[in-house]
């Protein structure tokens, strides 16, 4: 009566993924491990721009992120969709495409980022040029998703599956909005938002990132291997969907705690803070799901690795989502924001909960996808335990790490003084813990090296050309006419129905995002009208030049220019920053890191030959700092040329420049770099009319003094 | 326009609406779980992932 169909599932686009995962892991550990060691001891980078730290971190970052997590999460959801939905996915082609294409994009981050072509937005680094062919990879990605979800043999779609399509949809509409830019050149551009509200949609993305793209589609990933690894199913799939739908609404609106004590409006920060909190509900709930999935097969923990390293991942999300929230609070974020705290935060969340869970599935999906055994157990175990003990180096000393300056910088003496008014005092301190980060991030590439070995043996005995796995199914639509003994109309609607579930995601996701962006849209004109009040001009050409060869090297990875309304920022730095005084920031600049001192109001604090100096060589005018020189910036020219489209295209986004200012951009911030160079060479130093060290200092001293 | 009109609004609304709204789809989708028949849906879907027959009207009969 019902016919049953043979298929076969398309296992070479899993095997690609899984490769590509590998080799884009080390390439992001390696990374890691350098800028952690160059912040240990800051000579490292041998003086080359390329390798020094603000600009190898967006690479780790975007390594660690899209590369190895992004194909992580293409092999897993490739390979779990097909099996519970009994399908071969949608269109080979299109699957190719879709791997080809993310290499690609990957090859070209490598590319640009290490030249200093970055939006100079943190997990949003990449040009607009690469920005568009994500947008055309993710989409292609979707559609063969939800064409391969619409040609089912089963009637349910998994829970597992829900969590791959929250991530298609978010992180399309997230990538999307924060990336809108006008491009000035081939290569760089400005981004449509500024000051507040590029801030607010950045932290919007770069929360929601960290929650769409590191943890719903691993969440899904979660569902699937844990039962698939002890052979149980999901200890509650009830808690399961209340898991999703909570996840998936709260989720978006807590953006707002990257920005506690800013500028940003009060009830934002509340909205943020509130939300955060309320994050605890379903991250435990899924957290313990998981868990409590092993129930009754927990000897598997000790015997096999796979098991473990997705139990201990699970732990791990549990222990991270337990702190988020924590952090996510005004008083807690007020020690832990800016400092290495964070750092830890994000390192438990990505070595342990993104890394280990990646682990264990790659366990898993090598000996299914290649047909055999996996090479050694016991070489797994190693992994583990190595990779383990990594982690826990890296965390127990970055954690101290950032707890120590955090309270450091705070510590107001009875007198009301900075009891450690040198910044840099903060950073010596915790020099020596840096060492043990690096090692511990050379266990975890130890163990993985191990792996890699591992999987290697593993293809290599295997036999060639493994093929795809057969498997057969009763199209369901042949079972729709007998009667259904459960599963009704109610049943239908909602969760057999792949267009209706992705219409509640995007009602589910759209409210939390119109909601957290809506100071966005409201601050706009009152803060317009007060900086017209104020009377606050907009940078001139030099100062523009600057500020690009300030995003260009990242300052941003090392200091913000958003001093917070604490008591200890004040102290230090000065009067809180103003909403009005970043109207002219594209992009926005605030920084999440404090490694060295707040910029917000370094403008006139000290006079050009200071800044010149301490360019060339930090350590002559800050004892003890681990800047870097940045000696490069000497030699190379100011692009004068392109001044007058850069002011062209900001006039075009609304910044109050004349015609005048745009036609005469070139030959205005020549006489002023010339005006700043003839001041140093009158104190003696050798600096000439086009040495872009002169449009950063013209920039530095601009800052906080916008009038 | 639709600016002024934002700038004029109460947002210090915005969180208790916020909060009603995130307790109402929290309490739906616990309701909506323990919807009456769902107990076998979620037995059967649970086992998807798993290679084993499922309970009733399965897949591999």
């Amino acid at each position: 009566m019902q016919q049953v169909e043979r298929f076969k599932y398309d296992d070479g686009i899993v095997r690609k993924f899984t490769i590509a995962t590998l080799a884009w892991a080390l390439v992001a550990f390696l990374a890691g491990i350098y800028i952690a060691f160059e912040m240990a001891y800051y000579k490292l980078n041998f003086g080359v721009p390329y390798i020094t730290f603000g600009r190898l971190r967006p690479l780790h970052t975007n390594a660690a992120v899209f590369a190895f997590a992004g194909n992580a999460i293409f092999a897993g959801i490739y390979y779990s969709m097909q099996r519970v939905l009994k399908t071969r996915l949608f269109s080979d082609k299109i699957s190719k495409f879709h791997f080809w294409g993310w290499q690609l994009i990957i090859v070209s981050a490598a590319l640009t980022l290490p030249f200093g072509f970055t939006q100079g937005k943190e997990y949003a680094e990449l040009e607009w040029p690469i920005d568009i062919a994500i947008t055309v990879v993710w989409v292609a990605f979707g559609y063969n998703m939800i064409r391969t979800i619409l040609q089912r043999r089963v009637k349910h779609i998994y829970v597992a599956v829900w969590f791959y399509i929250a991530t298609f949809v978010t992180v399309a509409v997230l990538h999307v909005v924060n990336s809108l830019s006008i491009p000035f050149s081939l290569i760089k551009s400005y981004p449509v938002y500024a000051g507040v509200s590029d801030a607010l949609v950045q932290w919007w993305y770069g929360h929601n990132a960290v929650a769409f793209f590191l943890t719903t589609p691993f969440l899904g990933l979660m569902y699937y291997f844990i039962p698939k690894s002890v052979n149980r199913p999901v200890y509650s799939y009830r808690l399961s969907v209340v898991h999703f739908w909570t996840l998936v609404f709260i989720y978006i609106w807590a953006g707002p705690h990257h920005l506690l004590n800013t500028a940003v409006p009060d009830w934002a920060q509340t909205v943020g803070m509130a939300f955060s909190v309320m994050l605890w509900i379903p991250s435990w709930g899924g957290m313990i799901n998981g868990l409590l999935t092993i129930r009754g097969a927990w000897d598997k923990v000790r015997t096999e690795p796979v098991v473990k390293f997705l139990a201990v991942a699970t732990i791990f999300y549990g222990m991270a989502t337990f702190e988020g929230p924590l952090l996510a609070i005004k008083s807690v974020s007020e020690i832990g924001h800016y400092t290495d705290w964070i750092i830890a935060h994000v390192h438990s969340g990505a070595l342990g909960w993104n890394g280990f869970l990646s682990f264990g599935m790659i366990y898993y999906l090598v000996p299914k996808l290649w047909n055999t055994e996996l090479y050694s157990k016991r070489l797994a175990n190693v992994h583990f335990w190595v990779g383990t003990l990594g982690i826990l180096l890296y965390l127990i000393a970055i954690y101290t790490a950032g707890i120590t300056q955090g309270l450091m910088l705070r510590e107001v003496s009875d007198a009301g003084r900075l009891a450690y008014p040198d910044f840099v005092s903060s950073v010596t301190r915790i020099i020596p813990l840096y060492w043990i980060r690096g090692v511990g991030g050379l266990c975890y590439l130890g163990g993985f090296i191990v792996m890699l070995y591992n999987v290697r043996m593993t293809v290599k005995l295997a036999a060639k050309n493994p093929g795809d796995t057969e498997d057969e199914a009763v199209p369901y639509q042949a079972k729709e006419s007998t009667a259904d003994p459960h599963g009704g109309f109610s049943h239908r609607i909602l969760e057999a129905a792949p267009m209706v579930l992705t219409v509640l995601v995007v009602v589910a996701i759209g409210t939390g995002s119109l909601i957290s962006l809506a100071p966005m849209f409201a601050s706009s004109s009152i803060v317009e009208a007060n900086y017209k009040a104020q009377m606050l001009k907009p940078y001139t050409a030099l100062e523009l030049a600057g500020r690009d060869i300030y995003v260009r090297e990242g300052c941003y990875t090392c200091h913000s220019q958003m001093i917070r309304k604490t008591v200890s920022d004040v102290l230090r730095f000065g009067n809180p920053s103003t909403i009005e005084e970043s109207v002219f920031d594209r992009p926005f600049q605030w920084g999440s890191r404090r490694i060295g001192p707040d910029l917000a109001r370094v403008g006139s604090k000290y006079p050009d030959l200071w800044h010149y100096r301490h360019m060339m060589n930090p350590q002559e005018v800050v004892n003890g700092s681990i800047m870097p020189s940045y000696g490069w910036l000497f030699k190379d020219k100011i692009d004068y040329a392109i001044l007058n489209k850069k002011l062209d295209v900001m006039k075009s986004l609304g910044v109050p420049y004349s015609e005048n200012d745009v036609e005469t951009a070139e030959d205005r911030a020549r006489s002023d770099a010339a005006k700043i160079a003839e001041g140093l060479r009158a104190d003696g130093a050798q600096v000439k009319d086009d040495s872009e060290i002169l449009a950063l200092i013209s920039y530095l001293q601009r800052l906080g003094g916008a009038k | 326009m639709i600016r002024d009109v934002l700038s004029q609004l109460h947002w210090s609304t915005l969180p208790i609406v916020s909060m009603l709204l995130f307790a109402s789809v929290f309490v739906g989708a616990v309701i909506w779980v323990y919807r009456k028949n769902s107990k076998a849906i979620y037995e059967e879907a649970s086992l998807l992932p798993l290679d084993r027959p499922t309970v009733k009207g399965g897949h591999h009969e």
